[in-house]
Formats: structure tokens, C-alpha cells, sequence
């Protein structure tokens, strides 16, 4: 961020500089196996080996049948655009500098929808039910957060 | 049809808005005071203090889970205290935890208070909260996300697959603010508000603008709950809890049960049907439909499920005036969260405490004359849960 617009912050609304830090998400045990994979390009889901339910967000054990006896599976990495929001005012200040930025439900073929960003695209092209890719933003040295951007037909 | 167990005989309120040198200490003690005077009642007969707490966390929680309140309030015979939370539907909550203590027989009384004052926090505070109370901190904030945006996804997706309008939506803002000038307790009670000046104000989250999302404010209400046979002793107009009804969903928006953001009323309209059906009455009974939805798209899915129009037409049906002070279905009387002022936890409290005001025939300028029967709503979280209460002030025959 421009040192100038966050010294103006800083002072007009009394923030830190701590504030301008990107939240970033901190793993549970059981959904360390998802932010380590991603940290590598890959996105996994994490599914029942007795049922078959994929849960995401992942939890202790599977929110279907209770079972503990789970399995990590490669998601195909396609999803198509359910509904989005474009954000252009009123974010915390670590999200200024990326305004305006869309949110976006997703939903994956294999069955869960996410949350995400939708890059790589100006958000007036963006259409219910576009299809989309996953794209990795490697926004630390320890974490890639999964985004999706329109797949170019 | 259930036995009708509880009532309301009493409320209290303060103005809604910015007052940051008035703590919600002194907004708590004055909504108590006022709730036992319309009541009617002694206050050393209270066997419970009940609080919501104050969202964000303050010395106020501490205060009050310690039993600041009845003792301020100068309740000696309180036996009970307990302050009860669920985010937007604590409102229905705590007043599950005050049919419990009725229930037990412990007490004839219990009071209700909730209160809040946003304005002891910057503007960024708020917006992290909020981002953190509609979304989930590994998963959602790490994208930027906000409580505006999910409701502006909600829009987004809420008119994509019903063909609802922006001009609709906004006529949602428009009849909040027509209701809030009947009210003077509401935060936005002097400026009328047009469709254009809705769409005009700044974008926050496409589609919503500023004027479509809510406004934090300070405020705070309270209220006075016995059971059915005392309140016919010692109340002219008590208001009777008829029939009520609850599901939850989940915590985070991507596991909604209902997957279609147009089909909300898949979840909503079998809890409004299971409390009409407890209460022995129908939508064509209700007079009100004091509707807490915080932003348009919220109102619109919940008009959808109450039995008085198909199911994402409810955009035409406020756009047609007919929600708006005069119209056949008045809704959302005090002007709500986008009018009436976003207390927090409070938005389902003021809007439970202004159905009471209608049915007791105190609402003054807003009343809706004759009203007899009417259904509420609240619910919270990323649209977590919802509850929905029929209350009137008569019993519907049979007589139970």
C-alpha cells in the first residue's frame, strides 16, 4: 500500500499498522492437510472412506456419519460461479489497496462450494454459472489461499 | 395447536442511534426501569434478569454475567441471572431461557434487557467484527470478505435467479424508512428516503450500496415476561406468545441448506408454517409482519415465506407500497435495522419489542389500528438460523 494513503489512515481513523496485515487462516489439526497442499498447487477435499460425504470445511471427523476413517482426494479444480459480490468500500484497511475485489460462491463438482476470490477477470464480465479454474495466490511464504479465475473458452 | 403459556405485559425503549456518552450501563437501567413501569408491575417481584450480551465484548459482559444488572436495577427478590447470546437470534433465545424459568415455576416474572452502544468502537473494529460474525475466519476472511458482501452475494444471487430488481430491493429501504418516520425512537426518523436516493448512494459491495446496507448504532430495549394466567391478573392488554417455531442451517453461508439462495423459503417457510399451525392461525390472520431481515435481500426471502405472496415475487410486493405504512401488509413497523437502527444483537429485540407495542396499542403514530395477531422474525449469523413467533393479544378460540 502507498506509505502516503496509510499514514493519512492511520491518522483519520486512529489504526495501526498491524491493522494493514492481511489476515491469514491458522490450520486445525484436521485442516492442515488442505492449507499444505495448497501451499503446493493443489487443492484437496477431504472425504469419508465409510460414507463417502466430502466435508468442507473439513472438521474432527465427518459431519455425515461421525466416522473418523477419512481420506484427502484431488479436487478436478474446475467450479462454476454461483453468485458474487464485488466489494468497493467499507473493508478492513489490509484489503484497501485491493479494492475493488469480487467475492464469489463457488460451487465444485464434487459436491462443496467455497468461498473465494475471482481474479483474472473485470468483475463486469462475471455470469451466474461461468465456469471457472483454480489459480494459487501465494500471499505468504507459508500460505497459498485457492482462487478461481474464468476458464477461456 | 400448543397451550398458551407466556406473555408480555410490559416493554421499555430508548432512541436509537449515535449517542457515545450515553454507556450501556445507564441504556440498560433506563430501558429496565421503563419496561416495570409499563408493566405495571412491583420490581422486587422480578425473579430473573435476563440479558443479551453486548456484541464486541466490553466490561459490560463481564458487569452483567456477574449480576450488575439486578442489582442496579434494584430488583431484590431476582434469584436468577444469566445473560443468553446467538448473534442475531438472541431475541429468541434468551425468551426460550425466560419460558424455561416461567416454566419451572421458580418466578412469576423475568425481565428481558438488551443493550448496546457501537459507538465506543472505530469504524475499522466494526467492520473486522462484522467480518468475522458473518464469516469464517479460515476459510472466508483471508479473502477479504465482509457481512456486507455476503449480503450483497445473497442480492446478487437472490436477483439473478428470481429476476427480482435492483429498484425492488431499494423500495425495501424505502418502506423501512417510511415506518421509521412514524417512530420516534427510530435513528433515521426525519429523512424520507426515495428508490434514486437508494441508488444513487455509494457502492459498498456491487449490488448494494451504502443505502441498502445497515448502520451500527447505540440503543437498547427491555421487556417484561410472566406467564399466560398471571398476565390475564394483572395486565388490561398483555400480548400472548401463540406459537413458535426454529431450524438452523450452518455456520458458514457455503453450507446453507437449501443451496439456492432464490429458495430460501425452502428453510423459512416450514418454520413460519409450524408456528402458524401452533398458534391455530394462518397468514390471513395476521395484521403485522414485523419482518427482521438487517439488509432488503433478508426481508424479501422472508416475505416469501409467510404465506401471503409466491415465492420471489415479494420485490413487486413492496415495490407496490403495500408493505409501507397504509398497505395491506404492514411490515417491519419500526423501520428495522436499515432504518430503525442495527443495535446488534438488539435488531430482533426492538423489532419483538415494537410487535408488542403494536398488539398493546402503544405504537403510536405507526400503530396499525386493530391489529390483533402477527408474525416476527429474527435469526443470525451468516443466516445461521430463524425463528419465527406468532404473538396476539387475544387467545384465537378454541380457548385452550
Amino acid at each position: 500500500m502507498d506509505s502516503n494513503m496509510r499514514e493519512t489512515l492511520k491518522q483519520k481513523l486512529k489504526c495501526k499498522d498491524e491493522d494493514f496485515l492481511k489476515p491469514l487462516p491458522v490450520p486445525a489439526p484436521w485442516s492442515k492437510p488442505f492449507w499444505d497442499a495448497a501451499k503446493r498447487h493443489r487443492l484437496i477435499l477431504k472425504k469419508c472412506k465409510d460414507c463417502g460425504h466430502i466435508d468442507h470445511p473439513p472438521y474432527l471427523y465427518c459431519t455425515s456419519c461421525s466416522s473418523e476413517n477419512c481420506d484427502w482426494i484431488d479436487a478436478s479444480g474446475r467450479a462454476t460461479l454461483y453468485a458474487y459480490a464485488v466489494n468497493e468500500y467499507g473493508v478492513p484497511f489490509a484489503f484497501i489497496e485491493d479494492l475493488p475485489y469480487v467475492l464469489a460462491l463457488v460451487d465444485l463438482p464434487e459436491g462443496p462450494r467455497m468461498i473465494s476470490n475471482i481474479v483474472g477477470c473485470d468483475p463486469k464480465e462475471l455470469r451466474n454459472g461461468m465456469e471457472l479454474e483454480v489459480v494459487f495466490d501465494d500471499v505468504s511464504a507459508e500460505v497459498s489461499l485457492p482462487k478461481w479465475k474464468p476458464v477461456l473458452k | 395447536m400448543s397451550k398458551v403459556e407466556f406473555a408480555i405485559i410490559g416493554t421499555g425503549e430508548v432512541p436509537c442511534g449515535i449517542y457515545p456518552h450515553r454507556s450501556e450501563f445507564e441504556i440498560a437501567y433506563r430501558v429496565a426501569k421503563l419496561a416495570i413501569e409499563d408493566a405495571g408491575i412491583d420490581k422486587n417481584e422480578i425473579g430473573a434478569v435476563l440479558n443479551a450480551a453486548h456484541i464486541m465484548g466490553s466490561e459490560f459482559n463481564t458487569e452483567a454475567f456477574f449480576g450488575r444488572l439486578p442489582e442496579a436495577v434494584g430488583a431484590k427478590g431476582c434469584k436468577i441471572v444469566a445473560t443468553t447470546v446467538s448473534g442475531g437470534g438472541s431475541s429468541f433465545s434468551i425468551r426460550k431461557t425466560a419460558e424455561g424459568i416461567l416454566h419451572s415455576g421458580e418466578t412469576d416474572y423475568v425481565l428481558v434487557i438488551h443493550a448496546q452502544r457501537f459507538s465506543q468502537f472505530t469504524a475499522n473494529e466494526q467492520i473486522n467484527f462484522f467480518a468475522h460474525a458473518g464469516s469464517d475466519l479460515e476459510w472466508e476472511v483471508p479473502y477479504g470478505m465482509t457481512y456486507n458482501a455476503l449480503a450483497a452475494m445473497m442480492t446478487q444471487g437472490y436477483m439473478a435467479y428470481t429476476g427480482t430488481t435492483i429498484e425492488q430491493v431499494a423500495s425495501v429501504c424505502v418502506a423501512c424508512r417510511r415506518w421509521a418516520m412514524l417512530q420516534p425512537n427510530a435513528m433515521f426518523r426525519d429523512k424520507p428516503l426515495t428508490v434514486e436516493d437508494v441508488l444513487k448512494s455509494r457502492m459498498v459491495a456491487y449490488p448494494l450500496t451504502a443505502l441498502m446496507c445497515n448502520v451500527l448504532a447505540d440503543g437498547g430495549c427491555a421487556y417484561i415476561m410472566t406467564t399466560a394466567e398471571k398476565a390475564r391478573k394483572v395486565c388490561s392488554r398483555p400480548v400472548y406468545v401463540l406459537g413458535e417455531a426454529s431450524d438452523f442451517s450452518h455456520r458458514s453461508i457455503i453450507n446453507l441448506k437449501t443451496k439456492n439462495i432464490d429458495k430460501m423459503y425452502e428453510f423459512y417457510a416450514p418454520i413460519a408454517q409450524k408456528a402458524y399451525a401452533r398458534a391455530g392461525l394462518g397468514p390471513k390472520d395476521m395484521d403485522i409482519f414485523e419482518v427482521y431481515g438487517a439488509y432488503p435481500v433478508t426481508s424479501l426471502m422472508f416475505l416469501d415465506s409467510l404465506g401471503i405472496v409466491e415465492p420471489g415475487r415479494s420485490g413487486a410486493l413492496v415495490e407496490s407500497g403495500e408493505t409501507s405504512p397504509g398497505g395491506k401488509y404492514p411490515t417491519s413497523t419500526n423501520g428495522e435495522a436499515m432504518s430503525f437502527g442495527h443495535t446488534g444483537t438488539g435488531v430482533g429485540f426492538s423489532v419483538f419489542v415494537e410487535s408488542v407495542r403494536q398488539l398493546q396499542g402503544k405504537s403510536g403514530k405507526a400503530q396499525v389500528e386493530g391489529a390483533r395477531f402477527l408474525v416476527e422474525n429474527c435469526g443470525g449469523g451468516a443466516f445461521m438460523d430463524a425463528h419465527v413467533t406468532i404473538l396476539g393479544n387475544e387467545i384465537p378460540s378454541p380457548v385452550l
